[in-house]
């Protein structure tokens, strides 16, 4: 672990029990850090565990096996004061901005809630002046303080849950599928919203979506995962312009353009089928079934994820040599 | 193409009756489809896309919702409006039929998907179960379900995603309709799910020469498949042409701005994106002047007094906005004009780097 890792996950492994004897693998054997300042992209189509992940990351969920390392820190060991300011630490915003907030709160105490409980304000005063400057912030006026959550659209929900992860003044976020809820033209602001605060507060995210050019738009580095497991971790840029794994290619050529010109041009790598069933998985690699470069030894054995170039890592036989 | 039209709407209104008001979720739309061609109706949630799609299907239900007077939707040269319950019968389904956004929604959980194809067939033409049975199972093969005959006796619920939009497409082509209404047909799937979904839709369009209206708020599903663009806001189509037209050439302000707000993939990360500023606008009591004057970075006094006037371009390009009146400043044209090539202007450059990296 180098000086800069704010966040660092080992082998993290986190397994359901579904009826008697199966087990569902959401998480299986994940490793990656993430810098301090850095944004990682996770992404993957749904139910390959990408939530899962980042819950376990953040202490919602035990791990089965594994450690997940805080500046330092295992997350899942932490207790009373420590653990305290772990949650002060890192913050989540949710994907579903209808789901995630109280209705029977006002906006005043959802957003003050983490303020009280951390001892960051000394008086009332000095809380509702931090409540309305957090609201200006994510673009609301201080008058919406005291209205309740259904009197909001979408858009401006999703302001009220950045300002409540805000309140705490967080150095970590992970940020659920943000954006994947929102209209286009909402989409941008709030994209652009957590642009600005991570340049101006020094955040960290993980940004977990399945938006692949919202992904890569936002992220330094890019993590794509695949039935429990990440098959590839590069920069944003690498990863888009030469992607390794067939399956990482396959999603990157899927991604619809906005452009007529490209569209028409382009040679699509079509994936058969659908995401199989994480529930005992067949072994070897996970990808071989809708693989079309797949050869015997994918069947039996299960690639490890290694350092293909200079950050670059790739899951498959195809580049372990 | 110098066919005549296959479906026509002309002005359609439509409102709905709320305690709040009456919501004037349509207001005026007029378009055309030919067959074989993909028209795309873009616009964010609430312009009203998705009703105007209900109007043409007569799904727009009395006492709350209610087509105004005036508003003509023909097909063939006959008025949908005024045909009666059994033609209206006839027509949605059989010649027109419509694949919904949520399949699990849409599908009836209680019932097997054979059923609800049969069902449809059966409805539409003179043919018996068992023959019926037979072409369900040859339309489950033609969207791509693998093991037809097994699947055909299982429940929505043992479907995945991707199968049950596959479902819904098999039961709207049962009739081989000539219009096919796609509302948001891949929005809740995933991306190498929609590339499938897609291609289904565009290779049965080429076999069947249908006509498609396909409703959405994704330029990229549209760059990949439309023929003709429309622009919807409010209520009321600002913007129409052909795809490369509203790509490459767009006139109206809120085209250009959604147009700007999706990020893509040769830009600089974490470069900002354009936005629109501010909300739409409450459709209980619409804006006088322009819906979007508020919103528009080019607002001018006589966008909030008056509603602009349609437009007129090359090749069937119509928009409704002030800015091209003759009056309008040079300045403010000019300032559209700049804008528009930050915009646009990296899609002819930055093609030919694009075409590298598919290969």
């Amino acid at each position: 672990m180098s000086s800069h890792d704010i966040l660092e996950v080992k082998h993290l492994k986190r397994y359901f029990n579904v009826g008697k004897h199966d087990v569902l693998k959401a998480v299986d054997d994940v490793s990656f850090s993430i810098k301090e300042g850095e944004t990682l992209g996770l992404v993957g189509e749904s139910g390959c565990g990408k939530t899962t992940c980042g819950r376990t990351v953040v202490g919602m969920y035990r791990a089965t096996e594994g450690e997940v390392y805080y500046k330092g820190q295992n997350v899942h060991k932490l207790k009373g004061k420590e653990k305290k300011a772990f949650n002060k630490e890192v913050q989540i915003i949710f994907q579903d901005p209808y789901a995630s907030l109280d209705p029977r709160m006002t906006v005043a105490e959802i957003i003050g809630e983490g303020i009280e409980i951390h001892d960051l304000a000394k008086t009332k005063q000095e809380k509702d002046e931090k409540i309305a400057h957090l609201l200006e912030l994510v673009g609301l006026n201080k008058e919406h303080a005291n209205r309740f959550i259904h009197e909001f659209s979408g858009g401006q929900r999703q302001r009220i849950g950045i300002a409540r992860a805000l309140a705490v003044e967080p150095k970590f976020i992970m940020c659920d599928e943000p954006i994947s809820a929102l209209d286009v033209s909402i989409q941008a602001q709030i994209a652009n919203m957590l642009i600005k605060f991570q340049q101006e507060m020094k955040l960290t995210y993980l940004f977990i979506a399945h938006d692949l050019a919202m992904v890569k738009h936002i992220s330094d580095r890019i993590a794509v995962m695949y039935l429990g497991s990440i098959v590839e971790l590069a920069e944003s840029e690498t990863l888009y312009r030469h992607p390794f794994h067939p399956y990482t290619e396959a999603l990157m050529s899927a991604i619809p353009i906005a452009d007529p010109k490209i569209e028409d041009s382009r040679q699509r790598i079509m994936l058969e089928g659908d995401v199989p069933s994480p529930i005992n998985t067949p072994p070897g690699c996970k990808f071989q079934g809708r693989c079309r470069k797949a050869t015997d030894q994918c069947r039996c054995e299960e690639p490890k994820l290694t350092e293909v170039e200079q950050g670059h890592f790739v899951a498959c036989h195809l580049y372990n040599k | 193409m110098s066919q005549e039209p296959l479906l026509k709407v002309e002005d359609l209104k439509v409102s709905f009756h709320t305690y709040a008001g009456e919501v004037q979720a349509v207001r005026g739309v007029s378009f055309e489809v030919k067959a074989g061609e993909v028209l795309a109706v873009i616009g964010e949630s609430g312009c009203g896309k998705s009703v105007t799609s209900r109007a043409i299907m007569s799904l727009v239900n009395a006492p709350q919702g209610e087509i105004k007077k005036g508003s003509k939707i023909l097909y063939e040269g006959k008025n949908i409006l005024e045909m009666n319950k059994k033609e209206q019968r006839a027509f949605r389904g059989g010649e027109c039929s419509m694949i919904f956004q949520d399949a699990l929604v849409s599908l009836n959980p209680t019932m097997k998907i054979g059923k609800q194809i049969i069902e449809n067939i059966i409805q539409h033409r003179q043919i018996s179960i068992k023959e019926a049975r037979q072409e369900a199972i040859k339309l489950l093969e033609a969207v791509g379900i693998p093991n037809p005959d097994k699947r055909i006796d299982q429940y929505p619920f043992e479907f995945s995603g991707g199968m049950r939009q596959r479902a819904m497409i098999a039961i709207a082509i049962a009739c081989d309709p000539k219009i096919l209404i796609a509302d948001e047909p891949t929005t809740a799937l995933d991306v190498t799910i929609q590339a499938q979904i897609m291609e289904l839709i565009k290779s049965l369009k080429e076999k069947l020469n249908t006509a498609v209206i396909l409703i959405t708020h994704d330029f990229g599903v549209v760059a990949g498949s439309a023929n003709k663009v429309a622009v919807m806001y409010a209520g009321q189509i600002v913007e129409s042409g052909t795809r490369e037209e509203i790509f490459y050439n767009p006139q109206h302000p809120y085209t250009l701005a959604l147009l700007g707000s999706v990020p893509k993939l040769e830009w600089k990360n974490k470069q900002l994106l354009q936005t629109i500023k501010g909300t739409p606008p409450d459709l209980i009591s619409p804006p006088k002047g322009c819906a979007f004057a508020k919103r528009c970075n080019y607002c001018m006094n006589v966008c909030l007094e008056e509603m602009p006037e349609n437009t007129d371009f090359e090749e069937d390009h119509h928009t409704r906005c002030w800015l091209h009146h003759k009056e309008v400043p040079a300045s403010i044209k000019k300032m559209f004009h700049d804008d528009r090539r930050i915009i646009t202007v990296s899609e002819n450059g930055d093609a030919a780097a694009e075409g590298e990296e598919n290969e």
